[in-house]
């Protein structure tokens, strides 16, 4: 884990320098725009959570995101809510185990573009995000303790990187029979790593049942809070096809992994892989 | 750099990150006989509640049942090495799951069935009882007592609508039989709504804690427990009998121990079974789960009762009288309940 909070750590450092020597920059977007994304995917996920069994379970999950940005004089601000649900899955030699996942995750983040003149290849962003991220499983194999829900407020700190690049018409033909004109296209190609500076987990305490003999009406009995600082990474990298309406297409590709709840007993690791397709909606151009 | 390159070194570092999970998460663990044992041994070490109470050293248990796991055994082996392991702490809420056993502890074979059902429908509840949800009721003793069988705290959760029917039903009699011999509990909140309605005011039924940590006396606090308060019809002003024996266990040891906050309830039978702790579930590298307690209770006198709670009365079935169609238990609560306990 060490390494990668170096790598980061790195990056962030070596992206402030440079942020200092900001010019002022004639080429910088300072273009308002509003998107609105509607995302469709699937996800394979992984969880192991040591406060009830040391295995691994995985599972496919189907998810959807909901995604608000807008932008201007070199500022990105971009809102997610993304949901998926589905069955975590582990086969033993002799029987398959299974449990129910329903996550919900609401990511807030805010960009800084940096600017290192007119010559740059592409455009850097320096930022942070908070975000909310919901899980709860059920394991009817672990009885009493089938139930655990995960509840993860963190701070993160994200760098991202994004061309934009165009692919100009030209006269094309496929096995000299068949000609045919291919239109100008405009991509942007994006990717984004993040990292949680600091999480407030809320969680299951040593034992996962709570204390049902204790008569009141509390739902969540004998939860817990945990500190964790450096506790994961994720990677974004998209790549979004430009409609000349301003719309646009984007095919995504979101990892993360998680240690919550590091060096405690009940350690849960985590990860994601989820491969969405977004209907973007440029509200600006729609407008007029 | 042109964009083929800028995409080479994205994908190369995203599948590098990747590839890190790996390397971020642990393996899983070693599916080994030897790995089994160790991981269930130490999760009751570090988590069951009931050492003290069941004088058990479990360090000694470790040694005798670590001595008889081989690298070559099979899963039966395996599972009986455990299971018996688990069976020293001789308690009904632990068990070993596998998919071709489950282990379990017999507490009713402590003590004599205290009960025979054929006799008590027979001879008490007869042709006309009454079934409210989980309830089977009807009148006895020439209708001066009310007879109340309940079979299982599990069944279902108990409705405000099936207390208030069965109190109406016998607000008019001289005392009320509530039978949970053979009860092996279900849902505690069952206890709670009935309890509720043998009080007006609020009592303090028993107090409890949770295991919070690794230490054999990493404890949380105490959390006292009371009736809950409720403005639907009561019970009131009459004697209650509860008639208990070793199959009543858990959520039914729990409703025995709450009638001890109450002068005008008591206990006329066997001693109960215990299983005055939450069972926690878990899961062993081979996929096997299992379950064992993790809190513990005491009661309004300050004892744990895990290993049963007596009864004001003990009364053992009789088998001459069964053989002449009476429940000698329940005959002696009647003659309690008329006589004014």
């Amino acid at each position: 884990m060490k390494i990668f909070t170096k790598l980061l750590f790195f990056i962030f450092i070596t992206n402030l320098c440079l942020a200092d020597n900001i010019e002022k920059d004639s080429t910088k977007n300072d273009d308002k725009q509003r998107f609105l994304g509607i995302a469709a995917g699937i996800s394979f996920n992984t969880v192991r959570d040591f406060g009830t069994s040391p295995l691994l379970y995985s599972g496919i999950f189907p998810g959807f995101q909901l995604e608000f940005s807008h932008s201007g004089k070199g500022n990105l601000f971009n809102y997610k809510f993304k949901n998926q649900k589905g069955n975590y899955i582990r086969a033993t030699d002799d029987r398959v185990y299974s449990a129910s996942g329903n996550i919900f995750e609401l990511r807030l983040s805010y960009f800084r573009q940096l600017y290192y003149g007119e010559k740059r290849f592409a455009n850097q962003y320096l930022g942070g995000s908070i975000g909310n991220y919901s899980e709860i499983r059920v394991n009817s194999a672990f009885m009493n303790a089938a139930f655990v829900f995960d509840n993860i407020s963190s701070l993160w700190f994200n760098y991202k990187v994004e061309k934009k690049y165009t692919k100009r018409a030209r006269q094309r033909n496929i096995f000299n029979i068949i000609k045919y004109k291919r239109k100008e296209r405009t991509y942007i190609f994006s990717t984004e790593v993040s990292m949680p500076i600091y999480s407030l987990i809320y969680r299951p305490g040593y034992n996962y049942i709570g204390n049902a003999t204790v008569n009141n009406d509390k739902i969540l009995q004998d939860y817990k809070i945990y500190n964790s600082f450096f506790s994961g990474l994720s990677t974004d990298i998209s790549f979004t096809r430009l409609w000349k309406n301003g719309n646009a297409i984007k095919y995504s590709y979101y990892w993360n992994a998680s240690l919550i709840a590091r060096r405690f007993e009940n350690e849960v690791n985590s990860s994601k892989h989820f491969f969405t397709i977004t209907l973007i909606y440029n509200l600006k151009s729609n407008e007029n | 750099m042109k964009i083929k390159y800028l995409h080479i070194f994205i994908i190369s570092l995203t599948i590098f990150l990747c590839s890190c999970e790996a390397y971020l998460f642990e393996s899983d663990p070693e599916n080994s006989p030897k790995n089994n044992f160790e991981h269930l041994w130490n999760d009751v070490n570090h988590k069951y509640s009931f050492f003290d109470v069941k004088n058990i050293n479990w360090d000694s248990i470790y040694v005798i049942y670590n001595s008889k796991i081989r690298d070559r055994m099979n899963d039966t082996e395996l599972f009986n090495v455990m299971a018996d392991m688990l069976n020293e702490l001789k308690d009904g809420h632990v068990n070993l799951i596998s998919p071709f056993n489950i282990s379990s502890y017999d507490i009713t074979s402590l003590g004599k069935q205290n009960i025979n059902t054929r006799v008590i429908k027979e001879n008490y509840l007869k042709d006309d009882y009454y079934t409210t949800g989980s309830f089977v009721h009807n009148f006895i003793a020439n209708d001066r007592i009310g007879y109340i069988r309940y079979s299982s705290f599990d069944a279902s959760q108990i409705t405000e609508y099936e207390l208030d029917f069965i109190i109406n039903r016998y607000k008019y009699t001289d005392g009320l039989i509530i039978d949970i011999r053979q009860n092996g509990g279900g849902y505690v909140t069952n206890v709670f709504k009935l309890i509720g309605r043998f009080s007006s005011s609020e009592k303090f039924l028993y107090k409890t804690q949770i295991k919070s940590g690794s230490g054999k006396n990493d404890f949380s606090d105490f959390e006292d427990v009371y009736s809950p308060k409720t403005d639907k019809i009561k019970y009131l002003g009459k004697n209650v009998a509860i008639l208990t024996d070793r199959g009543t266990y858990s959520a039914s040891s729990y409703f025995a121990l709450c009638t001890y906050a109450y002068d005008n309830i008591f206990i006329v039978g066997d001693t109960t079974g215990g299983g005055l702790g939450l069972p926690n579930g878990g899961q062993l590298p081979n996929g096997w789960t299992y379950r064992f307690s993790i809190t513990r209770t005491l009661a309004t006198d300050g004892n744990n009762y895990e290993n049963g709670i007596p009864p004001d009365y003990t009364v053992i079935l009789s088998d001459s009288d069964i053989a002449e169609g009476k429940d000698n238990i329940i005959e002696f609560a009647v003659t309690k309940l008329i006589s004014g306990y």
